[in-house]
Parts: structure tokens; sequence; C-alpha cells
């Protein structure tokens, strides 16, 4: 079997789970060691579900999602919308509606967070793993000024009290940029502009110095110019504080500018993960390929325009025995609906979840 | 920089999520008080309708030999002092409290949806419509009942237009905050950038999405409308004696309350009822209404 | 917030004047002789003549509206055609009676309504949401005057411990006061407690499920904060305007609470010069219930811009 473009294909069989061993049986270590280039794990995700029970019915949103993310490192969670990433990212420290199944295993350090109570969960929420979200406007409370906003998670994870809390809100806010800060400590969210107003939850986010920085979309709702502004920040935090980032987005040009690892889900579950780098030149799986072919390219003007990979995510109810890709990819055949890939090392090295991986030789795209 | 978005293939110019008719019937189903209103209501709308056949006397059937006599197997509600079967009376009264509700609620939608949309969409006609809102509002209801009931002489169709036009401001702002929200919207930039007229606009974009809302408001003024009926029975200011309506049975209740308690208590119950249904009904349609999904 | 707040003394200061007009055209538009029902039953021409001319009855309307206003502005509403005293006065009586009621039954209902409000919010799908739901349904639909009468038959008729009628000043007699108005301002406030009620319980669900308080969960915030720092204190915008517009529920509302407990306020007032057809006292009355009612939709959206700071500080563009 040959894919489109004339080079024969690796069958099927070689990556089937017998004859190599899974990756998710590997110890840890040797993991951590392999994808995470010598850091030590901050955060380690096993087999995280999600599931919702709406009124059609259950549906599940997160499919057994493992990951890992190092100290001081950015890992991109990339993937369309739907996918389940804003979800993944809620869960961890479960802020997620009532009607949420979690289960699986999320330790940050030797902590597992989904067996603690709520209030023990209260303290790591804003102090060890910190949020910013994708809409500045609605994010930030209107009728509270953005000094008692920051104020808050000052007073509630470092017991600031009075004046050292206007102090310390006034630095976070010159931290993050923002001009005339004392003056902005005082006025309310709508009196700042959008890129501002994200500036003031990075600021939030940041207060307590959080091991791990979680955030969804930040430049989504953001124009291009104040885009890259808002990346800086994030970049020069981590430089400074030395935070971990878990960056969800389905901007490949933000991932390729701040990520030092990317993790590409589809329909609830991971299906490739490697190096930024990696991902972009040697990328295995045949959606991720969708992916980076979908991005407007001026240089491919002759051939007629914008790609798309034609359907839909779909929205699963329970985990299908089988490839959640198969009814959109060009690769596939009655194995990959008839039994679910297993996240195995592909042609390139690095982790995919497919039968039929695309071949290591494949041309960059920018 | 240049961007590397992913383009997702359902990015529609964003129409307002209009529920289906089917998916509002279905939540509406499943809600057993909003079910048990939309009974309640149905049965005293049979009650009324019918009230000449179901009746077991004429209202103003008088029998002085049976006067003042507490409810009993031959009059189910009793009898008043002038021997009239109470029951029968509360059905004719009942009759008389829906259709001031339907009538009433139906003239404030006349008069208040075009002009709310009028003040809504058009700019410069708002701030006329809203002064004309606000002065009509600046009328308590009661007050505006009494003056028309003194210009008009009190009488049912006093009392309806009494109701009707004391709800008008409250559909005007309605309509007029949905013209506004739904004015601004892209789906309507489209609409006109495609050559609609005006009231094509009007009719068919922005009336259908403002729809949901005033069904909620209607609901709200119905079960108002039937209290406001029997308040202002009650103080002689709509429908006048001998014709039964709830507030004038209640009127003539109160002077013989220590020696005629049924004459009080039944009448008022069946209106509680009613109210309560139709408040049940409109808290359920309200639920069904709303495109949130509710968390099982 | 300066404009804000002339905007909309302009806006109060055009409707007052409406309402005046309206107020005065519509007394001449009722049936029957002011000049006759002054004169009382037997007058001859010339006597109604001599009543025309002292009252100016016999001016072009638009002048006595101009002679009245001015009157108006001094104080002087004219007198009662019924008891011959000045109108003005009359009010400044009855008022009282009528204020404390209202009042009474504004905090009641603002209590219960509160209380009973974030409670059915925060409890969702509980027994108390349940219990909740259902007397604020009932508060709803049950008309007033027949809560009243049912009240007076358990608490006055049938178990005696409150008054069944008359009112004692709050500041005559407190005790008294209290027991007099007990049941009257219960049964006034009932309507608008269950509407403070659901008001508070929609807003704060709302506001429950908004991005802001996504983000104040997401810093490590507990429950109580969560309620009372961030929803509660946005969701009192939405009911602090609803309430205002339901108060002159409650002006409509005393009228007949008083009817019930024969309280001499203000409402009473109304209906009887309403009946007897004193055209003094009805115009009278009419003007200062409107003006109060503009009055307080004036004081609400003043209270408006200062709970949400985006109307009292201008945003800047995005």
């Amino acid at each position: 079997m040959t894919a489109g473009n004339g080079v024969p294909e690796q069958s099927a069989r070689d990556w089937t789970v017998e004859s190599v061993p899974s990756v998710e049986s590997v110890p840890s270590v040797e993991r951590a060691a392999s994808s995470l280039s010598g850091r030590e794990t901050l955060l380690s995700v096993r087999d995280l579900s999600v599931r919702f029970r709406t009124e059609d019915g259950p549906v599940l949103a997160v499919d057994a999602v493992s990951f890992d993310v190092g100290q001081r490192e950015v890992l991109a969670l990339v993937g369309e919308s739907g996918c389940g990433k804003s979800v993944t990212a809620m869960a961890l420290t479960r802020l997620l509606p009532s009607n949420a199944n979690i289960s699986g295993a999320v330790k940050l350090g030797s902590r597992s967070l989904l067996d603690l109570s709520e209030p023990d969960l209260r303290d790591v929420r804003g102090k060890d793993i910190a949020y910013v979200f994708q809409e500045p406007m609605t994010s930030l409370n209107p009728v509270l000024t953005v000094g008692r906003q920051i104020g808050e998670v000052l007073r509630r994870h470092q017991q600031m009290r009075g004046a050292a809390v206007i102090r310390r809100a006034t630095e976070l806010l010159d931290l993050v940029g923002i001009p005339l800060p004392d003056r902005r400590v005082r006025e309310y969210p709508h009196q700042l502009s959008g890129g501002m107003r994200q500036r003031v939850m990075i600021a939030m986010a940041v207060a307590c110095r959080p091991k791990l920085l979680v955030a969804d979309e930040p430049t989504t709702a953001l124009d291009v110019t104040v885009q890259a502004g808002i990346l800086d920040v994030l970049r020069d935090l981590r430089a400074e504080i030395g935070t971990a980032v878990l960056l969800i987005t389905h901007d490949l040009g933000v991932v390729a500018d701040l990520a030092d690892r990317v993790v590409v889900m589809y329909a609830g579950r991971t299906i490739e993960e490697a190096g930024t780098d990696v991902l972009f030149a040697r990328h295995s799986h045949p959606y991720t390929r969708g992916l980076l072919e979908a991005v407007p390219n001026p240089q491919r003007r002759a051939d007629g325009g914008l790609r798309e990979i034609p359907g839909r995510v779909p929205t699963m109810r329970n985990s299908p025995a089988a490839c959640t890709f198969a009814a959109r990819c060009e690769f596939a055949d009655e194995l990959c609906s008839r039994e679910r890939p297993a996240l195995l090392p592909g042609p390139a090295g690095h982790p995919v979840r497919c039968f039929h991986p695309l071949p290591a030789t494949i041309e960059v795209v920018k | 920089m240049t961007t590397f978005e992913l383009v997702t293939l359902d990015e529609t110019a964003a129409r307002p999520q209009a529920l289906g008719g089917r998916r509002v019937l279905r939540r509406l189903r499943r809600n057993p008080l909003a079910l048990a209103g939309l009974i309640v209501v149905v049965v005293a709308v049979i009650l009324a309708i019918f009230a000449n056949q179901i009746a077991p006397f004429a209202p103003d059937h008088t029998n002085f030999s049976a006067a003042l006599t507490p409810p009993s197997a031959k009059h189910w509600f009793g009898t008043d002092e002038l021997g009239r079967d109470q029951l029968s009376r509360v059905l004719f009264g009942l009759r008389v409290s829906l259709s001031v509700a339907a009538l009433s609620v139906a003239l404030s939608l006349v008069v208040g949806v075009p002009l709310g949309l009028a003040a809504g969409f058009y700019g410069f006609l708002d701030p006329l419509v809203s002064r004309v809102a606000d002065t009509l509002l600046a009328f308590p209801f009661l007050i505006l009942a009494v003056g028309l009931a003194a210009i008009l002489g009190p009488s049912l169709g006093t009392a309806t237009i009494a109701i009707g036009v004391g709800n008008v401001p409250a559909i005007i702002r309605i309509t007029r905050s949905e013209a506004l929200r739904l004015r601004g919207l892209d789906f309507v930039a489209a609409a006109v950038a495609d050559g609609a007229s005006d009231f094509v606009v009007l009719r068919r974009h922005i009336l259908p999405n403002a729809v949901n809302t005033l069904i909620v408001q209607a609901t709200v003024a119905a079960p108002a409308a039937i209290i406001g009926e029997a308040v202002l029975s009650f103080l002689g200011l709509g429908i006048r004696p001998p014709n039964p309506s709830l507030g004038v049975m209640l009127a003539s209740a109160q002077p013989l309350f220590r020696d005629g308690p049924w004459l009080a208590v039944l009448p008022g119950i069946c209106i509680v009822i009613v109210t309560l249904g139709l408040n049940l009904l409109g808290d359920g349609l309200r639920d069904a209404l709303d495109p949130r999904e509710s968390p099982r | 917030m300066g404009r804000y707040v002339l905007r909309r003394l302009l806006e109060s200061a055009v409707t007052f004047v409406l309402v005046t007009i309206v107020v005065f055209v519509g007394v001449r538009a009722l049936p029957g002789d002011p000049a006759r029902a002054l004169a009382g039953e037997e007058s001859d021409p010339a006597s109604l003549a001599q009543i025309r001319k002292s009252f100016g009855l016999d001016e072009p309307i638009p002048l006595q509206y101009v002679h009245y206003v001015g009157n108006a502005l001094h104080g002087d509403l004219g007198r009662s055609s019924r008891t011959g005293l000045p109108v003005a006065t009359t009010i400044r009586q009855a008022l009282p009676v009528t204020l404390q009621l209202a009042i009474f039954a504004v905090v009641i209902a603002a209590l219960i309504g509160l209380i009973a409000g974030v409670v059915a919010a925060v409890r969702r799908r509980s027994a108390a949401e349940w219990a909740a739901n259902s007397v604020a349904l009932l508060g709803l639909s049950v008309p007033s005057f027949w809560f009243g009468l049912m009240a007076v038959l358990v608490f006055a008729i049938a178990y005696p411990i409150l008054p069944a009628s008359g009112f004692v000043s709050v500041f005559s007699d407190p005790w008294q006061s209290f027991r007099h108005l007990l049941m009257p301002a219960v049964v006034l406030g009932s309507a608008l407690a269950a509407v403070i009620m659901r008001q508070t319980r929609s807003a704060m669900i709302e506001a429950m499920s908004t991005d802001y308080i996504r983000t104040a969960r997401a810093k490590g915030l507990g429950g109580r904060q969560v309620i009372f720092g961030h929803a509660l204190r946005n969701s009192l915008i939405v009911v602090t305007t609803i309430v205002g517009l339901q108060l002159g529920a409650l002006i409509s509302g005393a009228v007949v609470t008083e009817q019930i407990f024969v309280l001499p306020g203000f409402g009473k007032l109304t209906i009887d010069a309403v009946f007897t057809r004193d055209y003094p006292m009805i115009q009278g009355v009419v003007l200062v219930t409107a003006t109060a009612y503009i009055g307080i939709n004036l004081l609400v959206d003043l209270l408006y811009s200062v709970i949400d700071p985006r109307v009292r500080v201008g945003g800047a563009a995005l």
C-alpha cells in the first residue's frame, strides 16, 4: 500500500501492539528522559478522562489522555476547536462544572491532585497552578478594580494585607509591562484595552509565582499586533520566574514561537507528541500534516488556495475501538475502523497514535 | 509575525441560536411542574368555555330559602346571602378572569411591540417612545385603572383596557432592548446588505428572535392580569355586580366574613390555583426557551 | 457621571411635565361638572357661575394649568370639594401612614427575598431551593387582598393575636405600631418579596456561570467569597433596577391593603376621592403619586450608576 506521494509505506504490521513495547508501559524515568530532554517532571497526567452528563446523554470530551510537563518547560496542547484541549486543562484542578466526571491521575510533583479535597485543591489553584483564560473582556469582574482583583490572589495565598497588597499589585502590573501601573491599579477592567486586560490576567496568575501556568488560548481573542506583546510577556515571565507553561492553542504560529514541545489532540485523544521543531519538520500523524497544511501559505498560491481537512471533529459518546480520525483520513483502511491505535514511537522516533504514520522523510513545512 | 491560524469549517456569521420547536417541547415535557401548570390551565380554559353546560345553576339564580349555606352535596361551594350557588358563580367568574387575561395581554402586545420595535430600530424615535412609556409608567397601575374607570365607567372593558395599557411600558421596554441588541448583530447587517427593506428585516429577522422574550413576558403578564382583574372588581372598578367575577365575589364576601367564611376562601383558592398554574407554565416555558444547557 | 446624571434629570423633568399635563387634562375629562359637584345638589345658575369664577373654572384650560402649576410649586394644591380642607394638608396627613407601611413592607420583602434568593441559587436542586421557589411562586399567585383577608381570618378572628385594623404611628408607640402594621406590611410585601427572590436567584445563577467567576475559582477562592464578593455584588445591579420598577406596584398595592386593614393612608384617600368625584383631591393625589414615582425611578437610576462602575466611569476604547 502506498501513500499518495508514491513513497512506499511500511506495513501496518510493524506498528501493532505485539511488536513494539507500548510507550505507556515504559517506566516513567526512561520516558521522562527521552521526551523531556533531561528536565524533571513537574506535572504528570495519566489516563485522564472527562465525561459530561448532558441533556442528550453522556459526552466523552477527554479520552485517556497522558502527558508530562517538565520544570520550566513550555508544552503546547494543540488541536481544532472541540478536540478537548481546554477541558483537559480545566480538569487538572477540577475546574469543571458539576456535571463533569473526571477519572485518571494528575500528579503535581508528588501530590495527586484529583484525590485532594476541595479546600485542599483551592490551595493549589492560584498558587501552584494558575490560569490565564481566553476572553479578557469577560474573565475579569467588571465591578471590581484591577488592583482589588489581583489583591484577591495575594490575600488568599500569601496572607498579605492592606497597603502591601496594593504595592505588590502595582509591582505585578509593572512586571507584565503595563504603563502607569499605579494609576491602572485603581481602574476598572472596562477602562483597559483588550491587550492590557490580558496582561492583568497574567499578572493575577503569576502573583504567587506558580509552578505551572496554564494559558488557554491566551492570544486568540486579541489583535495580531497585541498578540506579540502577550507572547513576549509570557516568555519573559518564564525566564524570570521559572514557571512552566501549558499552552492551549490552535494557532500554530504561537506554537512555533513559544513552545518547547507539542502534544496534538484530536477528538479527546492525544495523537502525537514531539519537540516543536521535530513536529514541524518530521511529523508522523496524517492529522498533524493536515493541520500544518491548512495554515495559509503565501508560497503555495499556485496550488489554488486554502487546504482544509474535510469533515468535522466528532462528538464522542464513548471511546470507540477505532481510530477517531479514520473518517477524515485519506490513508485510512479497514484496520483503522476496527481497532484503537495505541500511542507508540513512530518512524521519526516520537510517539504517534496511528496505524499508518507518515514516513520520516517529508519535506519541511514552515 | 504572520499568523498561522487554522481554518475550522463551521465559521458562520453567528446567527443567534434560536431553539428548535421540537427541542422546546421536549424540555417542557420533562418538567413535571410545568406540565402540572399546563394541565391546570387547560382545565380552567375548558371549564370557562363550557361554563354554561357545566354549571349546575344559573349564576344569578336566587333562592332565599337556601341563603348562606355552607358547602354541601347540593351546593359544592355553598351559597351566598341571596342563595346563589357559589360554584356556578365561580365558573362564570373564571370565564371573566381568563378572557380579561387573554384580551389584556393581546392588547398590550398589539400596542407595545410595534412601538418597542420602532424605538429600538429607529434611533430618532427612541426618545419620543421612551418618554411616552415613562409617562405611562409614572402612573401606578391602580391610579391608571381608577382614572379610566372614572372616565369610562367601571366595566369589564375598562378593566381590560386598564390592565392592558398598564402592561404596555414593560412590553415596549423589552421589545426595544431586543431590537437594539439584535440590530447590532451581524446577520441583520447581512440582511440589510442584501437589500432587504426595513420592514422585512424587522419582520423576518428581529421579531422572531424577540419572540422568546415576549413569550416569557406574556406568561408573566397573564397571571398578573387575572389578579389585576380581581383587584379591580374587588374595588368596584371593574365588572359590576350582579355579574359574577372572582373579585366581585370576594368583595361581597368581606362584610359576611364571620358568618360565611367559605364565600371568601373558595373563590380565592380558585384564583390562586389558576394563577399558580399559569406561573408554573410560564416558568417551564422560560426554562425550556433558555438556550443554555441545563446540567443534570 | 455628571453627564449621565444631567441627562437623567432632564428626562425626569420632561416626564414630569408630561405627567402633570396628562393629570390635568385627564381630570377635566372626567364626567360630571366640577362646579356642580362643588355646589352640591341644589344650585342655581347664579351660584354655579359664582363658583366657577372663584375657582377659576371659567378660564381657558391652558391658563388653568399654568395657575395650577404655579400654585402647586408653592405647596397649594387647591381645596377638597368634599371636605373643603386644603388638599395639600390632607395629603400631608395621610402620607406618613402609607410611608411607614411601605417602608416596613420593603424591608420585610428585601430581607426575605434576598436571603431566599441567594439560598436558592447556591443550594441548587436541594429541598431548600424547592421550598424557596414554591413560596415565591405562591407569593406571586396569591392576590394580596385575598391574602389579607385570610390573614385577618387567621390572626385576628380565629386566633386573635394581631389587630385587624387601625393604625398607630411608629413615632408614638413602636410596639403597637409594629402589631398594627405587621400583617399589612407582610401582605403588601409578599408579592415584592417573591419578585426579589426570583430576580436574585436568577441573577445569581447567571452570575455564577460567568467567566469571571471561573477566574475567581481558578484563583483558589472559596465558595463563600465567590458568592458574596463576586456573584452577589454583580447580581445586585440587576436586582436593584427590577425592584425599583416594582415599587410602583407597591404604591398600587398599598391602596388595596389600606382598604382591607382600614389604614387612613394615601391609598384610601385616592379611592375615596375618585368615588366622591373630588377633583382637586384626585388631581393632588395623582400628582403626588406620579412625582414620587418619577423620583424613585430617578433614584434607582442614580443608584445604578453608583453600583455599576461601567456607568460611573467611562470606558476606554478597545
